[in-house]
Protein backbone atom coordinates (compact mmCIF):
# COMPACT_ATOMS: atom_id res chain seq x y z
CA UNK A 1 0.00 0.00 0.00
CA UNK A 2 1.33 3.40 -0.88
CA UNK A 3 2.10 6.01 1.71
CA UNK A 4 -0.50 8.28 0.16
CA UNK A 5 -3.19 5.70 0.55
CA UNK A 6 -2.15 5.02 4.11
CA UNK A 7 -2.42 8.71 4.92
CA UNK A 8 -5.84 8.76 3.30
CA UNK A 9 -6.95 5.79 5.36
CA UNK A 10 -5.69 7.44 8.53
CA UNK A 11 -7.44 10.73 7.89
CA UNK A 12 -10.66 8.86 7.00
CA UNK A 13 -10.41 6.91 10.24
CA UNK A 14 -9.98 10.15 12.15
CA UNK A 15 -13.05 11.54 10.39
CA UNK A 16 -15.06 8.46 11.30
CA UNK A 17 -13.91 8.61 14.91
CA UNK A 18 -14.83 12.27 15.00
CA UNK A 19 -18.30 11.73 13.54
CA UNK A 20 -19.04 8.72 15.71
CA UNK A 21 -17.53 10.33 18.80
CA UNK A 22 -19.45 13.59 18.56
CA UNK A 23 -22.74 12.03 17.49
CA UNK A 24 -22.45 9.40 20.25
CA UNK A 25 -21.84 12.11 22.81
CA UNK A 26 -24.85 14.08 21.62
CA UNK A 27 -27.01 10.95 21.49
CA UNK A 28 -25.99 10.00 25.05
CA UNK A 29 -26.63 13.47 26.38
CA UNK A 30 -30.16 13.54 24.98
CA UNK A 31 -30.89 9.82 24.93
CA UNK A 32 -30.15 9.19 28.58
CA UNK A 33 -32.75 11.63 29.94
CA UNK A 34 -35.11 10.53 27.19
CA UNK A 35 -34.81 6.93 28.34
CA UNK A 36 -35.35 7.93 31.97
CA UNK A 37 -38.45 9.93 31.04
CA UNK A 38 -39.77 7.11 28.86
CA UNK A 39 -39.60 4.78 31.84
CA UNK A 40 -40.63 6.87 34.82
CA UNK A 41 -43.63 8.49 33.15
CA UNK A 42 -45.12 5.14 32.29
CA UNK A 43 -48.32 4.13 34.10
CA UNK A 44 -47.54 2.66 37.49
CA UNK A 45 -44.05 4.15 37.56
CA UNK A 46 -42.67 6.71 39.98
CA UNK A 47 -43.65 9.81 37.96
CA UNK A 48 -46.49 8.51 35.87
CA UNK A 49 -47.65 10.84 33.08
CA UNK A 50 -49.39 8.51 30.63
CA UNK A 51 -50.15 11.21 28.04
CA UNK A 52 -46.58 12.47 27.92
CA UNK A 53 -45.34 8.91 27.80
CA UNK A 54 -47.51 8.04 24.83
CA UNK A 55 -46.51 11.22 23.02
CA UNK A 56 -42.77 10.65 23.50
CA UNK A 57 -43.14 6.99 22.69
CA UNK A 58 -44.77 7.65 19.35
CA UNK A 59 -42.13 10.20 18.35
CA UNK A 60 -39.38 7.79 19.27
CA UNK A 61 -41.04 5.01 17.32
CA UNK A 62 -41.49 7.21 14.28
CA UNK A 63 -37.84 8.25 14.32
CA UNK A 64 -36.71 4.69 14.81
CA UNK A 65 -38.77 3.27 12.01
CA UNK A 66 -37.49 5.75 9.43
CA UNK A 67 -34.55 4.19 7.55
CA UNK A 68 -31.37 6.10 8.29
CA UNK A 69 -30.64 6.93 4.67
CA UNK A 70 -34.09 8.52 4.31
CA UNK A 71 -33.75 10.35 7.60
CA UNK A 72 -30.49 11.78 6.37
CA UNK A 73 -32.07 13.11 3.19
CA UNK A 74 -35.09 14.43 5.03
CA UNK A 75 -32.84 16.26 7.45
CA UNK A 76 -30.77 18.07 4.84
CA UNK A 77 -32.55 21.42 5.38
CA UNK A 78 -32.15 21.11 9.13
CA UNK A 79 -28.50 20.21 8.72
CA UNK A 80 -27.93 23.23 6.49
CA UNK A 81 -29.55 25.42 9.09
CA UNK A 82 -27.37 24.10 11.93
CA UNK A 83 -24.03 23.45 10.24
CA UNK A 84 -24.31 25.73 7.22
CA UNK A 85 -23.67 22.91 4.73
CA UNK A 86 -25.06 19.49 4.00
CA UNK A 87 -21.71 17.95 3.04
CA UNK A 88 -18.80 16.82 5.18
CA UNK A 89 -18.27 15.27 8.57
CA UNK A 90 -19.91 18.04 10.56
CA UNK A 91 -23.00 17.80 8.39
CA UNK A 92 -23.14 14.03 8.92
CA UNK A 93 -23.17 14.46 12.68
CA UNK A 94 -26.67 15.99 12.66
CA UNK A 95 -28.55 13.00 11.20
CA UNK A 96 -26.29 10.56 13.03
CA UNK A 97 -27.03 12.12 16.42
CA UNK A 98 -30.69 12.42 15.60
CA UNK A 99 -30.99 8.82 14.56
CA UNK A 100 -29.07 7.55 17.57
CA UNK A 101 -30.87 9.57 20.24
CA UNK A 102 -34.17 7.63 20.17
CA UNK A 103 -32.19 4.40 19.97
CA UNK A 104 -30.22 5.32 23.08
CA UNK A 105 -33.49 6.36 24.71
CA UNK A 106 -35.01 2.92 24.17
CA UNK A 107 -31.79 1.21 25.24
CA UNK A 108 -31.68 3.20 28.49
CA UNK A 109 -35.39 2.65 29.08
CA UNK A 110 -34.87 -1.08 28.68
CA UNK A 111 -31.90 -1.10 31.04
CA UNK A 112 -33.85 0.79 33.71
CA UNK A 113 -36.80 -1.54 33.33
CA UNK A 114 -34.58 -4.44 34.32
CA UNK A 115 -33.96 -2.89 37.75
CA UNK A 116 -35.78 -4.94 40.35
CA UNK A 117 -39.01 -3.20 41.35
CA UNK A 118 -38.44 -4.29 44.94
CA UNK A 119 -35.34 -2.14 45.20
CA UNK A 120 -37.26 0.90 44.02
CA UNK A 121 -39.98 0.07 46.51
CA UNK A 122 -37.43 -0.19 49.31
CA UNK A 123 -36.12 3.29 48.44
CA UNK A 124 -39.64 4.72 48.37
CA UNK A 125 -40.30 3.13 51.75
CA UNK A 126 -37.22 4.98 53.05
CA UNK A 127 -38.77 8.24 51.96
CA UNK A 128 -36.89 8.72 48.69
CA UNK A 129 -38.27 11.28 46.25
CA UNK A 130 -38.77 10.24 42.63
CA UNK A 131 -35.61 12.15 41.65
CA UNK A 132 -33.65 10.39 44.36
CA UNK A 133 -34.94 7.05 43.14
CA UNK A 134 -33.66 7.89 39.67
CA UNK A 135 -30.27 9.16 40.82
CA UNK A 136 -29.55 6.76 43.67
CA UNK A 137 -31.27 3.58 42.60
CA UNK A 138 -32.37 3.31 38.97
CA UNK A 139 -29.33 4.73 37.18
CA UNK A 140 -26.63 3.17 39.37
CA UNK A 141 -28.31 -0.23 39.39
CA UNK A 142 -28.86 -0.14 35.62
CA UNK A 143 -25.37 1.15 34.83
CA UNK A 144 -23.88 -2.12 33.55
CA UNK A 145 -26.89 -2.69 31.28
CA UNK A 146 -26.74 0.93 30.13
CA UNK A 147 -23.08 0.46 29.20
CA UNK A 148 -23.98 -2.62 27.18
CA UNK A 149 -26.69 -0.63 25.39
CA UNK A 150 -24.44 2.35 24.75
CA UNK A 151 -21.84 0.04 23.26
CA UNK A 152 -24.49 -1.21 20.90
CA UNK A 153 -25.41 2.38 20.02
CA UNK A 154 -21.80 3.30 19.23
CA UNK A 155 -21.44 0.25 17.02
CA UNK A 156 -24.64 1.16 15.22
CA UNK A 157 -23.27 4.65 14.73
CA UNK A 158 -20.09 3.29 13.17
CA UNK A 159 -22.29 1.51 10.64
CA UNK A 160 -24.47 4.55 10.05
CA UNK A 161 -21.43 6.80 9.68
CA UNK A 162 -20.19 4.61 6.85
CA UNK A 163 -23.59 5.03 5.24
CA UNK A 164 -23.39 8.78 5.74
CA UNK A 165 -20.17 8.62 3.74
CA UNK A 166 -22.22 7.53 0.77
CA UNK A 167 -23.75 10.95 0.46
CA UNK A 168 -20.63 12.87 1.09
CA UNK A 169 -20.29 12.58 4.82
CA UNK A 170 -16.57 11.83 4.83
CA UNK A 171 -14.88 9.12 6.85
CA UNK A 172 -14.21 5.47 6.05
CA UNK A 173 -17.50 4.95 4.23
CA UNK A 174 -16.74 7.85 1.96
CA UNK A 175 -13.28 6.45 1.25
CA UNK A 176 -14.65 3.03 0.43
CA UNK A 177 -17.19 4.49 -1.97
CA UNK A 178 -14.95 6.97 -3.70
CA UNK A 179 -11.87 4.79 -4.12
CA UNK A 180 -13.11 1.28 -3.71
CA UNK A 181 -16.34 1.53 -5.62
CA UNK A 182 -16.01 4.38 -8.07
CA UNK A 183 -12.35 3.76 -8.96
CA UNK A 184 -12.49 -0.03 -8.64
CA UNK A 185 -9.77 -0.06 -5.98
CA UNK A 186 -10.75 -3.30 -4.28
CA UNK A 187 -7.69 -3.17 -2.03
CA UNK A 188 -8.91 0.14 -0.59
CA UNK A 189 -12.34 -1.33 -0.16
CA UNK A 190 -10.97 -4.28 1.80
CA UNK A 191 -8.71 -2.08 3.90
CA UNK A 192 -11.60 0.12 5.00
CA UNK A 193 -13.75 -2.87 5.76
CA UNK A 194 -10.91 -4.36 7.82
CA UNK A 195 -10.51 -1.12 9.75
CA UNK A 196 -14.26 -0.97 10.39
CA UNK A 197 -14.28 -4.54 11.65
CA UNK A 198 -11.37 -3.79 13.95
CA UNK A 199 -13.13 -0.67 15.21
CA UNK A 200 -16.36 -2.50 15.98
CA UNK A 201 -14.51 -5.27 17.76
CA UNK A 202 -12.55 -2.78 19.80
CA UNK A 203 -15.76 -1.01 20.87
CA UNK A 204 -17.45 -4.27 21.76
CA UNK A 205 -14.43 -5.39 23.76
CA UNK A 206 -14.16 -2.15 25.69
CA UNK A 207 -17.92 -2.11 26.32
CA UNK A 208 -18.01 -5.69 27.51
CA UNK A 209 -15.06 -5.13 29.79
CA UNK A 210 -16.58 -2.00 31.28
CA UNK A 211 -19.98 -3.62 31.82
CA UNK A 212 -18.37 -6.63 33.40
CA UNK A 213 -16.25 -4.62 35.77
CA UNK A 214 -19.30 -2.63 36.81
CA UNK A 215 -21.41 -5.66 37.68
CA UNK A 216 -21.54 -6.70 41.29
CA UNK A 217 -24.36 -9.17 41.10
CA UNK A 218 -22.21 -12.27 41.11
CA UNK A 219 -22.23 -12.63 37.32
CA UNK A 220 -18.63 -11.52 36.96
CA UNK B 1 -45.47 4.51 67.90
CA UNK B 2 -48.78 2.74 67.71
CA UNK B 3 -50.35 1.87 64.39
CA UNK B 4 -54.06 2.18 63.87
CA UNK B 5 -55.78 0.99 60.74
CA UNK B 6 -59.36 2.13 60.40
CA UNK B 7 -61.70 0.65 57.85
CA UNK B 8 -58.99 -0.09 55.29
CA UNK B 9 -60.34 -1.31 51.98
CA UNK B 10 -58.23 -1.91 48.92
CA UNK B 11 -59.70 -2.68 45.54
CA UNK B 12 -57.39 -3.50 42.64
CA UNK B 13 -58.65 -2.69 39.18
CA UNK B 14 -62.17 -1.69 38.34
CA UNK B 15 -65.29 -2.97 36.70
CA UNK B 16 -65.94 -6.69 36.46
CA UNK B 17 -62.28 -7.61 37.05
CA UNK B 18 -62.00 -5.55 40.23
CA UNK B 19 -60.51 -7.45 43.14
CA UNK B 20 -61.17 -6.58 46.77
CA UNK B 21 -57.81 -7.42 48.35
CA UNK B 22 -58.67 -5.80 51.70
CA UNK B 23 -62.17 -5.54 53.01
CA UNK B 24 -62.71 -3.23 55.95
CA UNK B 25 -59.63 -3.87 58.07
CA UNK B 26 -59.62 -2.43 61.57
CA UNK B 27 -56.47 -3.04 63.52
CA UNK B 28 -54.76 -1.54 66.54
CA UNK B 29 -51.07 -2.28 66.99
CA UNK B 30 -50.05 -1.08 70.45
CA UNK B 31 -46.79 0.78 70.81
CA UNK B 32 -43.75 -1.40 71.50
CA UNK B 33 -45.37 -4.71 70.64
CA UNK B 34 -44.47 -7.29 68.06
CA UNK B 35 -47.69 -7.78 66.19
CA UNK B 36 -48.04 -10.63 63.73
CA UNK B 37 -50.45 -10.90 60.87
CA UNK B 38 -50.83 -14.36 59.48
CA UNK B 39 -52.79 -15.67 56.57
CA UNK B 40 -52.55 -18.03 53.69
CA UNK B 41 -51.27 -17.03 50.26
CA UNK B 42 -53.36 -14.33 48.61
CA UNK B 43 -55.12 -13.41 51.86
CA UNK B 44 -53.98 -9.82 51.50
CA UNK B 45 -51.05 -9.70 53.91
CA UNK B 46 -48.59 -7.90 51.67
CA UNK B 47 -51.25 -5.47 50.55
CA UNK B 48 -52.09 -4.74 54.17
CA UNK B 49 -48.54 -4.08 55.31
CA UNK B 50 -47.90 -1.94 52.21
CA UNK B 51 -50.94 0.12 53.10
CA UNK B 52 -49.29 1.13 56.37
CA UNK B 53 -46.55 3.19 54.70
CA UNK B 54 -48.79 3.88 51.71
CA UNK B 55 -46.64 2.01 49.20
CA UNK B 56 -50.15 0.95 48.36
CA UNK B 57 -52.77 3.63 48.82
CA UNK B 58 -55.93 2.17 50.34
CA UNK B 59 -59.13 2.70 48.36
CA UNK B 60 -60.73 3.88 51.57
CA UNK B 61 -59.92 4.02 55.26
CA UNK B 62 -57.38 5.71 57.45
CA UNK B 63 -53.84 4.81 58.46
CA UNK B 64 -52.63 6.38 61.66
CA UNK B 65 -49.02 5.92 62.71
CA UNK B 66 -48.14 7.52 66.01
CA UNK B 67 -51.40 9.42 65.78
CA UNK B 68 -50.54 10.97 62.41
CA UNK B 69 -53.02 10.28 59.62
CA UNK B 70 -50.72 9.15 56.79
CA UNK B 71 -53.55 9.18 54.28
CA UNK B 72 -53.99 12.92 54.82
CA UNK B 73 -50.34 13.86 54.23
CA UNK B 74 -49.00 15.49 51.08
CA UNK B 75 -46.37 13.60 49.06
CA UNK B 76 -43.56 15.63 50.61
CA UNK B 77 -44.89 15.20 54.15
CA UNK B 78 -45.35 11.49 53.54
CA UNK B 79 -41.70 11.14 52.50
CA UNK B 80 -40.62 12.63 55.80
CA UNK B 81 -43.09 10.50 57.75
CA UNK B 82 -41.86 7.34 56.03
CA UNK B 83 -38.40 7.81 57.50
CA UNK B 84 -39.90 6.84 60.86
CA UNK B 85 -41.26 3.59 59.43
CA UNK B 86 -38.58 1.07 58.48
CA UNK B 87 -39.39 -1.85 56.23
CA UNK B 88 -37.78 -5.21 55.50
CA UNK B 89 -38.64 -7.58 52.69
CA UNK B 90 -38.72 -11.24 51.80
CA UNK B 91 -36.36 -10.69 48.87
CA UNK B 92 -34.16 -8.25 50.86
CA UNK B 93 -34.22 -5.66 48.05
CA UNK B 94 -30.60 -4.60 48.46
CA UNK B 95 -28.81 -2.57 45.82
CA UNK B 96 -26.54 -4.98 44.00
CA UNK B 97 -23.92 -2.38 43.15
CA UNK B 98 -23.52 -1.02 46.65
CA UNK B 99 -21.53 -2.72 49.37
CA UNK B 100 -23.02 -3.63 52.71
CA UNK B 101 -21.80 -0.27 53.94
CA UNK B 102 -23.27 1.54 50.93
CA UNK B 103 -26.63 -0.14 51.31
CA UNK B 104 -26.94 0.83 54.95
CA UNK B 105 -25.77 4.36 54.09
CA UNK B 106 -28.47 4.79 51.44
CA UNK B 107 -31.34 5.90 53.69
CA UNK B 108 -28.99 8.37 55.38
CA UNK B 109 -27.91 9.77 51.99
CA UNK B 110 -31.57 10.07 51.04
CA UNK B 111 -32.16 11.98 54.25
CA UNK B 112 -29.20 14.20 53.29
CA UNK B 113 -26.99 13.41 56.23
CA UNK B 114 -23.52 14.93 55.96
CA UNK B 115 -20.92 12.37 54.85
CA UNK B 116 -18.88 12.53 58.05
CA UNK B 117 -21.88 11.61 60.16
CA UNK B 118 -22.94 8.74 57.91
CA UNK B 119 -19.87 6.55 58.45
CA UNK B 120 -20.06 6.28 62.24
CA UNK B 121 -23.80 5.69 62.10
CA UNK B 122 -23.41 2.89 59.57
CA UNK B 123 -20.66 1.27 61.67
CA UNK B 124 -22.94 1.39 64.68
CA UNK B 125 -25.78 -0.24 62.76
CA UNK B 126 -23.52 -2.95 61.35
CA UNK B 127 -22.36 -3.72 64.87
CA UNK B 128 -25.96 -3.98 65.98
CA UNK B 129 -26.77 -6.61 63.36
CA UNK B 130 -23.40 -8.35 63.70
CA UNK B 131 -22.04 -7.64 60.22
CA UNK B 132 -19.23 -5.22 60.96
CA UNK B 133 -16.59 -7.37 59.29
CA UNK B 134 -18.54 -7.75 56.05
CA UNK B 135 -18.90 -4.03 55.46
CA UNK B 136 -17.12 -4.07 52.10
CA UNK B 137 -18.85 -7.14 50.71
CA UNK B 138 -21.42 -6.90 47.95
CA UNK B 139 -24.88 -8.47 48.43
CA UNK B 140 -24.07 -11.24 45.95
CA UNK B 141 -21.29 -12.34 48.30
CA UNK B 142 -23.60 -12.71 51.31
CA UNK B 143 -25.83 -15.50 52.57
CA UNK B 144 -29.59 -14.97 52.82
CA UNK B 145 -29.41 -14.39 56.55
CA UNK B 146 -26.61 -11.85 56.14
CA UNK B 147 -28.58 -10.05 53.43
CA UNK B 148 -31.55 -9.78 55.74
CA UNK B 149 -29.28 -8.39 58.46
CA UNK B 150 -28.20 -5.70 56.02
CA UNK B 151 -31.88 -5.10 55.28
CA UNK B 152 -32.57 -4.71 58.98
CA UNK B 153 -29.62 -2.38 59.53
CA UNK B 154 -30.79 -0.30 56.58
CA UNK B 155 -34.35 -0.19 57.91
CA UNK B 156 -33.09 1.02 61.29
CA UNK B 157 -30.78 3.71 59.92
CA UNK B 158 -33.18 6.61 60.31
CA UNK B 159 -34.09 5.60 63.87
CA UNK B 160 -37.59 4.51 62.99
CA UNK B 161 -40.18 3.85 65.63
CA UNK B 162 -42.04 1.30 63.59
CA UNK B 163 -40.65 -1.64 61.63
CA UNK B 164 -42.72 -3.35 58.95
CA UNK B 165 -41.70 -6.81 57.90
CA UNK B 166 -43.12 -8.50 54.83
CA UNK B 167 -42.24 -12.19 55.10
CA UNK B 168 -38.72 -11.28 56.16
CA UNK B 169 -37.78 -14.86 56.97
CA UNK B 170 -39.71 -16.72 54.30
CA UNK B 171 -36.68 -17.10 52.04
CA UNK B 172 -34.46 -18.39 54.86
CA UNK B 173 -33.78 -21.83 56.26
CA UNK B 174 -35.10 -22.65 59.75
CA UNK B 175 -31.83 -21.98 61.56
CA UNK B 176 -31.31 -18.64 59.89
CA UNK B 177 -34.96 -17.76 60.44
CA UNK B 178 -34.42 -18.36 64.13
CA UNK B 179 -31.42 -16.03 64.30
CA UNK B 180 -33.20 -13.27 62.37
CA UNK B 181 -36.24 -13.58 64.64
CA UNK B 182 -33.97 -13.31 67.66
CA UNK B 183 -32.45 -10.17 66.19
CA UNK B 184 -35.93 -8.69 65.69
CA UNK B 185 -36.91 -9.55 69.24
CA UNK B 186 -33.69 -8.01 70.50
CA UNK B 187 -34.39 -4.83 68.52
CA UNK B 188 -37.92 -4.71 69.85
CA UNK B 189 -36.68 -4.97 73.42
CA UNK B 190 -33.64 -2.72 73.15
CA UNK B 191 -35.03 0.02 70.97
CA UNK B 192 -38.68 -0.24 71.95
CA UNK B 193 -39.61 -0.51 68.31
CA UNK B 194 -43.15 -1.44 67.32
CA UNK B 195 -42.89 -4.32 64.86
CA UNK B 196 -45.68 -5.28 62.50
CA UNK B 197 -44.76 -8.47 60.77
CA UNK B 198 -46.64 -10.56 58.31
CA UNK B 199 -46.01 -14.19 57.63
CA UNK B 200 -47.68 -17.34 56.52
CA UNK B 201 -45.77 -19.38 59.10
CA UNK B 202 -47.25 -19.94 62.54
CA UNK B 203 -43.75 -20.72 63.76
CA UNK B 204 -42.73 -17.13 63.24
CA UNK B 205 -45.74 -15.87 65.17
CA UNK B 206 -45.12 -18.37 67.93
CA UNK B 207 -41.50 -17.40 68.23
CA UNK B 208 -41.66 -13.65 68.71
CA UNK B 209 -45.13 -12.13 68.48
CA UNK B 210 -47.10 -10.80 71.39
CA UNK B 211 -50.30 -10.39 69.44
CA UNK B 212 -51.56 -11.93 66.29
CA UNK B 213 -54.30 -11.23 63.80
CA UNK B 214 -55.47 -13.80 61.31
CA UNK B 215 -56.34 -12.47 57.88
CA UNK B 216 -58.44 -14.41 55.43
CA UNK B 217 -59.79 -13.15 52.12
CA UNK B 218 -59.00 -9.57 53.01
CA UNK B 219 -60.66 -9.61 56.41
CA UNK B 220 -59.31 -9.96 59.93
CA UNK B 221 -61.12 -13.04 61.17
CA UNK B 222 -59.50 -13.48 64.54
CA UNK B 223 -57.24 -11.41 66.71
CA UNK B 224 -55.73 -11.58 70.16
CA UNK B 225 -52.78 -12.51 72.33
CA UNK B 226 -50.72 -15.24 70.69
CA UNK B 227 -51.22 -17.68 73.55
CA UNK B 228 -54.99 -17.30 73.42
CA UNK B 229 -55.21 -17.75 69.69
CA UNK B 230 -52.92 -20.74 69.70
CA UNK B 231 -54.67 -22.54 72.46
CA UNK B 232 -58.20 -21.66 71.59
CA UNK B 233 -58.54 -20.95 67.89
CA UNK B 234 -62.11 -20.21 66.88
CA UNK B 235 -61.98 -19.78 63.13
CA UNK B 236 -61.37 -22.39 60.50
CA UNK B 237 -58.69 -20.23 58.87
CA UNK B 238 -56.80 -20.09 62.17
CA UNK B 239 -57.16 -23.79 62.79
CA UNK B 240 -55.82 -24.69 59.41
CA UNK B 241 -52.83 -22.40 59.84
CA UNK B 242 -52.24 -23.81 63.29
CA UNK B 243 -52.45 -27.40 62.20
CA UNK B 244 -49.12 -26.93 60.47
CA UNK B 245 -47.32 -26.60 63.79
CA UNK B 246 -49.66 -28.12 66.30
CA UNK B 247 -49.88 -31.05 63.96
CA UNK B 248 -53.32 -32.30 64.85
CA UNK B 249 -54.45 -33.17 61.39
CA UNK B 250 -56.00 -36.47 62.31
CA UNK B 251 -55.56 -39.06 59.67
CA UNK B 252 -58.85 -40.51 58.60
CA UNK B 253 -57.57 -43.90 59.61
CA UNK B 254 -55.03 -44.64 62.29
CA UNK B 255 -52.62 -46.92 60.53
CA UNK B 256 -55.07 -49.55 59.41
CA UNK B 257 -57.38 -49.21 62.41
CA UNK B 258 -61.01 -49.07 61.74
CA UNK B 259 -61.59 -45.53 62.87
CA UNK B 260 -65.01 -44.01 62.79
CA UNK B 261 -66.43 -40.62 63.58
CA UNK B 262 -69.68 -42.37 64.47
CA UNK B 263 -70.08 -44.15 67.80
CA UNK B 264 -69.21 -47.81 67.57
CA UNK B 265 -70.56 -50.13 70.18
CA UNK B 266 -67.71 -51.40 72.34
CA UNK B 267 -65.23 -49.17 70.49
CA UNK B 268 -62.45 -47.27 72.16
CA UNK B 269 -62.91 -43.57 72.62
CA UNK B 270 -60.49 -41.35 70.68
CA UNK B 271 -60.03 -38.04 72.42
CA UNK B 272 -58.01 -35.02 71.44
CA UNK B 273 -56.59 -33.00 74.31
CA UNK B 274 -55.09 -29.58 73.91
CA UNK B 275 -53.26 -28.24 76.87
CA UNK B 276 -51.20 -25.22 77.65
CA UNK B 277 -49.38 -23.66 80.52
CA UNK B 278 -48.76 -25.57 83.73
CA UNK B 279 -51.17 -28.40 83.05
CA UNK B 280 -48.60 -29.79 80.72
CA UNK B 281 -46.32 -30.57 83.59
CA UNK B 282 -48.91 -32.46 85.52
CA UNK B 283 -49.01 -36.20 85.05
CA UNK B 284 -52.49 -36.20 83.60
CA UNK B 285 -52.20 -39.54 81.90
CA UNK B 286 -50.90 -41.59 84.76
CA UNK B 287 -53.49 -40.00 87.00
CA UNK B 288 -56.18 -41.07 84.57
CA UNK B 289 -55.01 -44.65 84.52
CA UNK B 290 -54.71 -44.86 88.27
CA UNK B 291 -58.01 -43.27 89.16
CA UNK B 292 -60.30 -44.66 86.50
CA UNK B 293 -58.64 -47.91 85.62
CA UNK B 294 -58.77 -47.19 81.91
CA UNK B 295 -56.10 -48.00 79.36
CA UNK B 296 -54.62 -44.99 77.65
CA UNK B 297 -53.04 -45.29 74.23
CA UNK B 298 -51.26 -42.24 72.93
CA UNK B 299 -51.97 -42.05 69.23
CA UNK B 300 -50.24 -38.82 68.34
CA UNK B 301 -48.70 -36.13 70.44
CA UNK B 302 -47.05 -32.84 69.81
CA UNK B 303 -45.61 -30.58 72.43
CA UNK B 304 -44.04 -27.20 71.88
CA UNK B 305 -43.47 -23.84 73.49
CA UNK B 306 -44.83 -20.41 72.77
CA UNK B 307 -42.42 -17.94 74.25
CA UNK B 308 -41.54 -20.35 77.08
CA UNK B 309 -45.07 -21.49 77.78
CA UNK B 310 -45.54 -25.17 76.98
CA UNK B 311 -48.53 -26.23 74.95
CA UNK B 312 -49.39 -29.29 73.06
CA UNK B 313 -51.86 -31.61 71.53
CA UNK B 314 -52.40 -35.20 72.39
CA UNK B 315 -54.65 -37.70 70.75
CA UNK B 316 -55.36 -40.67 72.98
CA UNK B 317 -57.49 -43.75 72.81
CA UNK B 318 -59.29 -44.65 76.03
CA UNK B 319 -60.35 -48.22 76.53
CA UNK B 320 -62.14 -49.84 79.40
CA UNK B 321 -65.70 -50.31 80.52
CA UNK B 322 -68.19 -47.82 79.20
CA UNK B 323 -68.67 -46.16 82.61
CA UNK B 324 -64.93 -45.98 83.24
CA UNK B 325 -64.39 -44.17 79.98
CA UNK B 326 -67.27 -41.84 80.74
CA UNK B 327 -65.84 -40.96 84.15
CA UNK B 328 -62.37 -40.49 82.67
CA UNK B 329 -63.76 -38.16 80.06
CA UNK B 330 -65.67 -36.27 82.71
CA UNK B 331 -62.49 -35.89 84.69
CA UNK B 332 -60.53 -34.64 81.68
CA UNK B 333 -63.21 -32.06 81.02
CA UNK B 334 -62.88 -30.79 84.57
CA UNK B 335 -59.19 -30.05 84.02
CA UNK B 336 -57.80 -26.97 82.36
CA UNK B 337 -57.75 -28.68 78.99
CA UNK B 338 -59.56 -28.45 75.72
CA UNK B 339 -61.17 -31.84 75.21
CA UNK B 340 -62.69 -33.01 72.00
CA UNK B 341 -64.01 -36.46 71.24
CA UNK B 342 -62.89 -37.13 67.69
CA UNK B 343 -64.27 -40.61 67.18
CA UNK B 344 -64.03 -44.24 68.07
CA UNK B 345 -62.12 -47.22 66.93
CA UNK B 346 -63.01 -50.84 67.03
CA UNK B 347 -61.36 -53.31 69.33
CA UNK B 348 -58.35 -53.70 67.11
CA UNK B 349 -56.92 -50.59 68.70
CA UNK B 350 -55.27 -52.32 71.56
CA UNK B 351 -53.29 -54.70 69.44
CA UNK B 352 -52.42 -52.21 66.76
CA UNK B 353 -50.80 -49.58 68.89
N1 LIG C 1 -50.93 -4.62 42.25
C1 LIG C 1 -51.92 -5.52 42.24
N2 LIG C 1 -52.83 -5.51 41.25
C2 LIG C 1 -53.85 -6.40 41.23
N3 LIG C 1 -54.06 -7.33 42.17
C3 LIG C 1 -53.19 -7.39 43.19
C4 LIG C 1 -52.08 -6.50 43.28
N4 LIG C 1 -51.39 -6.79 44.40
C5 LIG C 1 -52.03 -7.83 44.98
N5 LIG C 1 -53.12 -8.19 44.27
C6 LIG C 1 -54.08 -9.25 44.61
O1 LIG C 1 -54.55 -9.02 45.92
C7 LIG C 1 -54.67 -10.24 46.64
C8 LIG C 1 -53.85 -10.17 47.89
O2 LIG C 1 -52.49 -10.14 47.53
P1 LIG C 1 -51.32 -10.06 48.58
O3 LIG C 1 -50.04 -9.94 47.84
O4 LIG C 1 -51.61 -9.01 49.58
O5 LIG C 1 -51.42 -11.49 49.26
P2 LIG C 1 -50.49 -12.12 50.38
O6 LIG C 1 -51.36 -12.46 51.53
O7 LIG C 1 -49.32 -11.25 50.64
O8 LIG C 1 -50.05 -13.46 49.66
P3 LIG C 1 -48.62 -14.20 49.67
O9 LIG C 1 -48.53 -14.98 50.93
O10 LIG C 1 -48.71 -15.09 48.47
O11 LIG C 1 -47.56 -13.16 49.53
C9 LIG C 1 -54.24 -11.33 45.68
O12 LIG C 1 -55.39 -11.90 45.13
C10 LIG C 1 -53.44 -10.61 44.64
O13 LIG C 1 -53.54 -11.25 43.41
MG1 LIG D 1 -47.20 -11.40 50.23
Amino acid sequence: MSAKLFALLCSSLVDTLYMVGVSSAIAFIFGLPLGVVLLVTERGQIMERPALNRFLGSIVNAARSTPFIILMVLLIPVTRMIVGTSIGTNAAIVPLALAATPFVGRVVEGALREVDGGVVEAALAMGASPWQVIAKVLLPEALPAIVVGLTLSVINLIGYSAMAGAIGGGGLGDLAIRYGYQRFRLDVMFMTVAVLIALVNLCQGVGDFLAKSLRRDGRN
Amino acid sequence: MAISLQGITKIFGQGPTALKALDGIDLEVPEGTIFGIIGSSGAGKSTLVRCVNLLERPTSGKVLVGGVDFTALSEAELRIARKKVGMIFQSFNLLSRRTVFGNVALPLELARWPRERIAPRVEELLDLVGLAERRDAYPSQLSGGQKQRVGIARALANDPEVLLSDEATSALDPGTTQSILELLRDINERLGLTILLITHEMNVIKEICHNVAVIDKGRIVEEGAVLDIFTDPREEATKSLLSEIVGVNLPERFGGLDFSREPIEEGDLVVQLRFFGDVAAEPVMSDLIRRFDVDVNILTARIDHIRNVPYGTLVVGLSGEEWQRRDALEHLRSLDLTVEVVGRVGKALRTAV
